[in-house]
């Protein structure tokens, strides 16, 4: 992931991209709590909401592995079918960390 | 005496001195006793011969003598040669021998042993005789020596009795000094003492008539509050005779304990007098109202004597103040609803008589009808005038809080008032401070009436020169502002005796201006009002002849968004550019703007110098890179000058032309002819500047543009004057739940200039547009959201804008017309087709999907905001 290119992508300063990241590692983190604990009690609702709204959030840093998750999630809730929900938002979490490495070096 | 004593000296030291009378004497003695018998004394020192013959005590003799102590009295026999007998007597006194030569027919022992028996008691005699001389001699000098001792005490004595006496005469002396002064200082400290008597029983006369003459109750109470004096007026007013109070507790007259009116229990301060409004009771029950002033009082050492208090009777005077307040309150609600009843038929009037100029109608007709509009519209503000004065007066008139731009504000009334000056050789420019914060909160509508009033007066005493509308920060708090506007005209002035009056309500400079200039002479009055309401103030300095500076301050709040508005410079930094204006004051401005953008400005005022100027540049290598022209000069006016440079035979004939012609003379098409490249009015803002010279930079900078340019040279004269909307900077409300793209979003935005405003979600939303639905040019919805999602928030916003149209509530916002409704786009990260179909139903006219691409937030701000006309 090239942080100077991704900035670049969206118009910004290399600064001004690493501060969104930080945001979106911090609200993503709870985000992803919330998301874990609807899928535990099984609310297809709330995780569709909390799926989109990282997606959204992904789309626009041009993260796309972690859009393509949050993506898969939102299907998954519609049609109801959360088994395999955890599995997926375990991955959320290892790209999150991946991109934390990325930005503090 | 002193002859005596040395004889005395003399007599006892004869014996001592000589010690050969002393031998001789002793000599004679013996002698005396035994006349056949030779003696000699031979001292032990110096031996003498004895009888012709040395004599030599026998050394064995004398050894003996020496060795033995017990002998040494004893006398030494020895045989001379003549077969005599002699003896040796030692005289140990005189350290001495007597020698004792003893006939040669008396060789008989005893007769020598009894004559040496007399010898030795002759020789004891006469030393005891002597220890008694010396006896007697020691005592006499002793008797002498006391004598003398006593003598000298005596003398002593005397001395301290003469002294002692003296020193008794001179006490004596001093006492009766001493008694005489005393009895002198007395005698005038008496006198003194009963003048300042005599001064103090005046004074006090004195006294007693100022208060018996006082006209004002006065009353002096001790500590504990017991009435001590009353003078005549404190009787007249309470009824009370002075010997039914005096002694009494003051709570006598107010009948209930004094709480705060109280002298000695609230007053803090030592330096002011007690003032205070009070109640009290007459001796016959009136209730009345008084003001009271009182003070406490202190002797010299600061102890607490009393009180003064004075007390004027206001009742009557408090009644007539509120009922003449009422009544003025009354006339004022009279005033402003009358003047408000007369102004619906006055617009009838005017509206009436419009129309009517649209009909056909021949010279004379148009003339009148046109007369009759401006005589309407001339009585409409004179209504205005009454109407907001009265409201002032009544204290209906309410500050409204609004969030506007100051600058924005000011360069509107600049064209507001340019009309006005229409037919007058006159600039309106207006300088705008480095500092002024971009955004301020307060009652927009009544600031810039202020400053349209002043700028009106302005422009009334004003027949040529220029007017300067200038507005800075002046001070700051945490949450307020402190404007400060100035309008400096060179007008007719205003006489210095004149200067105070101006600001009364119905008062002009001078009765012979409202003949000439007309005006009620509200204006400023209103305008001092409205700035005291603003916690400011309304001032003005003038000089006859030379014009006048009105200043105008007020505080306002501080907007959130309170930063001073930021321009970007782009490629301005360093640039060099020549502004020729014959207004030195325009000139002053737009250097002053320019160089803060980091340009290097030349300024000339005389238009034949441009040419040499620009050539001058040219050769030196460091040409200008554009030029700023005021079209209205003497001599040369603008057009001349810019055919002038583009001539062809010049190096710099090229050189980029801005124009800036004042409102109402503004011709693009000339413009176009004389070959300028862009057109700026007066007064001239900072943002149309900074983007004109940023566009004219930008254009030579890419060559291949400036070529086309050359070509086929069309400017749109238009191209910098910017929609109205556009002159503060566009304002985006973004709905949008999640931090990442609310924080990306307002990035992108600032950064291009837009100002922001999130709302979290879709109720956030209604409510920051129903607070001010002027204040956003457009809206960016995200459809998903907790509590109110983007779909409800639009239509919600659409049934808000429709009900104040049908309630035919006039726009909050200048500018904003009715009917009008704020472009809503949604942003979505679905790009079903259905999506967008819900979101055009729920009201809300275009969508982006996301992620967000800065070009596509552009182009459609572009879309909905810049060109709004073109897509309506």
């Amino acid at each position: 992931m090239n942080i100077k290119e991704s900035a670049e992508n969206l118009g910004l300063e290399e600064e001004e991209y690493l501060e969104l990241l930080e945001l979106f590692i911090d609200t993503g983190t709870t985000d992803l709590a919330d998301l874990q604990s609807a899928v535990e009690k099984k609310r297809t609702e709330e995780v569709a909401c909390a799926a989109h709204s990282m997606k959204g959030a992904a789309a626009n840093l041009g993260l796309t592995s972690i859009f393509r998750i949050a993506k898969q999630i939102e299907e998954m809730a519609h049609k109801d079918m959360l088994d395999d929900a955890l599995g997926a938002i375990r991955s959320i979490k290892n790209e999150m960390d991946l991109i934390t490495n990325i930005s503090k070096r | 005496m002193r002859a005596e004593k040395m004889d005395a000296i003399d007599q006892i030291f004869d014996c001592f001195t000589d010690p050969e009378k002393e031998r001789n004497s002793l000599l004679s003695l013996v002698e005396k006793r035994l006349p056949g018998v030779c003696f000699q004394i031979v001292s032990n020192e110096n031996p003498v011969v004895f009888k012709g013959q040395k004599f030599h005590p026998p050394l064995e003799e004398g050894d003996k003598t020496a060795e033995d102590p017990e002998k040494k009295n004893n006398d030494v026999r020895f045989k001379l040669p003549s077969g005599q007998s002699a003896y040796a007597v030692p005289l140990k006194k005189f350290n001495a021998f007597l020698f004792c030569e003893f006939p040669a027919e008396s060789s008989d022992i005893k007769t020598i042993d009894s004559a040496m028996s007399v010898i030795r008691l002759c020789i004891d005699l006469f030393f005891s005789q002597k220890t008694v001389q010396d006896e007697q001699a020691f005592y006499k000098i002793q008797r002498k020596q006391l004598q003398r001792k006593f003598h000298v005490l005596e003398k002593k004595y005397q001395k301290i009795l003469e002294d002692n006496h003296r020193g008794f005469q001179i006490i004596q002396k001093q006492q009766s000094n001493y008694s005489r002064k005393l009895k002198f200082e007395i005698a005038r400290q008496t006198k003194e003492l009963r003048r300042a008597n005599d001064q103090l029983k005046e004074n006090s006369n004195f006294q007693q008539k100022i208060l018996d003459n006082a006209a004002t109750a006065i009353f002096t109470v001790d500590p504990q509050c017991r009435i001590t004096e009353v003078n005549k007026e404190f009787c007249s007013v309470t009824g009370f005779h002075k010997l039914e109070v005096i002694g009494k507790h003051c709570e006598c007259l107010k009948g209930s304990p004094c709480e705060d009116s109280c002298v000695f229990r609230n007053f803090n301060s030592e330096k002011k007098i007690f003032k205070k409004q009070c109640e009290i009771y007459a001796k016959d029950g009136r209730k009345l109202t008084v003001i009271k002033n009182a003070d406490r009082i202190y002797d010299n050492s600061g102890r607490l004597l009393g009180a003064v208090e004075s007390f004027v009777n206001v009742t009557e005077l408090i009644e007539a103040r509120e009922s003449a307040e009422a009544a003025n309150k009354a006339k004022s609600q009279f005033l402003a609803t009358m003047s408000h009843e007369i102004r619906t038929p006055m617009n009838a009037v005017i509206g009436f008589t419009d129309i009517l100029l649209d009909t056909r109608l021949d010279e004379n007709q148009a003339d009148y009808a046109f007369t009759i509009k401006k005589s309407g519209q001339v009585l409409l503000s004179l209504l205005n005038d009454i109407l907001d004065f009265s409201k002032i007066e009544a204290g209906e008139l309410e500050l409204e809080e609004i969030e506007f731009d100051p600058e924005l504000l000011a360069y509107d009334v600049c064209e507001l008032i340019t009309p006005r000056i229409a037919s007058k050789p006159i600039e309106i420019l207006c300088r705008v401070g480095d500092n002024l914060p971009s955004r301020v909160v307060g009652d927009s509508g009544r600031f810039r009436q202020v400053l349209i009033n002043l700028m009106g007066n302005a422009a009334k005493f004003t027949d040529s020169g220029e007017i300067i509308l200038s507005l800075d920060i002046r001070d700051e708090t945490e949450k307020l502002v402190k404007l400060h506007a100035t309008i400096q005209d060179t007008g007719i002035g205003i006489p210095e005796n004149r200067l105070s009056r101006i600001f009364n309500a119905f008062q002009q400079a001078d009765d012979s201006t409202t003949r000439k200039y007309g005006g009620t002479g509200l204006g400023l009055s209103i305008c001092k009002q409205i700035s005291s309401l603003m916690n400011g103030d309304v001032w003005v300095e003038s000089e006859v002849g030379k014009g006048s500076s009105f200043h105008f301050t007020a505080w306002l709040g501080k907007s959130k968004n309170n930063a001073v508005r930021r321009f970007e410079f782009g490629s301005m930094a360093e640039k060099k550019a020549l502004i020729v204006d014959d207004n030195q004051s325009n000139l002053d401005i737009l250097k002053h703007y320019l160089s803060s953008a980091g340009m290097e400005i030349k300024t000339l005022t005389d238009a034949e110098r441009v040419p040499p100027t620009l050539q001058k540049s040219f050769d030196s290598g460091n040409p200008f890179h554009f030029c700023i022209l005021d079209i209205r000069m003497p001599v040369i006016n603008g057009y001349e000058l810019a055919e002038q440079i583009r001539n062809p035979n010049h190096p710099f004939s090229n050189i980029p032309l801005i124009a800036v012609s004042s409102l109402l003379e503004r011709d693009a098409l000339k413009c176009k002819e004389s070959g300028f490249d862009g057109l700026l009015s007066k007064p001239i803002r900072r943002e149309k500047l900074f983007q004109a010279v940023r566009k004219i930079l930008d254009d030579r900078k890419s060559e291949t543009k400036k070529s086309e340019i050359l070509d086929d040279h069309e400017i749109n004269p238009y191209s910098f004057s910017i929609p109205e909307k556009l002159r503060r900077p566009a304002s985006v409300l973004l709905v949008e739940d999640n931090p990442v793209n609310q924080q990306l979003a307002k990035i992108l935005l600032t950064k291009a200039g837009y100002q922001i405003k999130v709302a979290a979600n879709g109720r956030e939303a209604i409510e920051l547009f129903e607070a001010s639905p002027g204040a956003f040019d457009l809206i960016f919805m995200d459809l998903q959201m907790p509590e109110m999602d983007g779909f409800e928030a639009a239509r919600s916003i659409r049934r808000i804008e429709k009900k104040s149209v049908d309630d035919g509530q006039p726009p909050t916002v200048i500018g904003l017309p009715a009917g009008h409704s704020i472009p809503i786009v949604a942003m979505t990260a679905n790009t079903m087709k259905e999506d967008h179909e819900k979101c055009i139903e729920a009201g809300m006219n275009d969508f982006i999907t996301k992620p967000i691409k800065r070009e596509l937030v552009f182009k459609i701000l572009e879309k909905w905001v810049f060109n709004e006309e073109e897509s309506k």
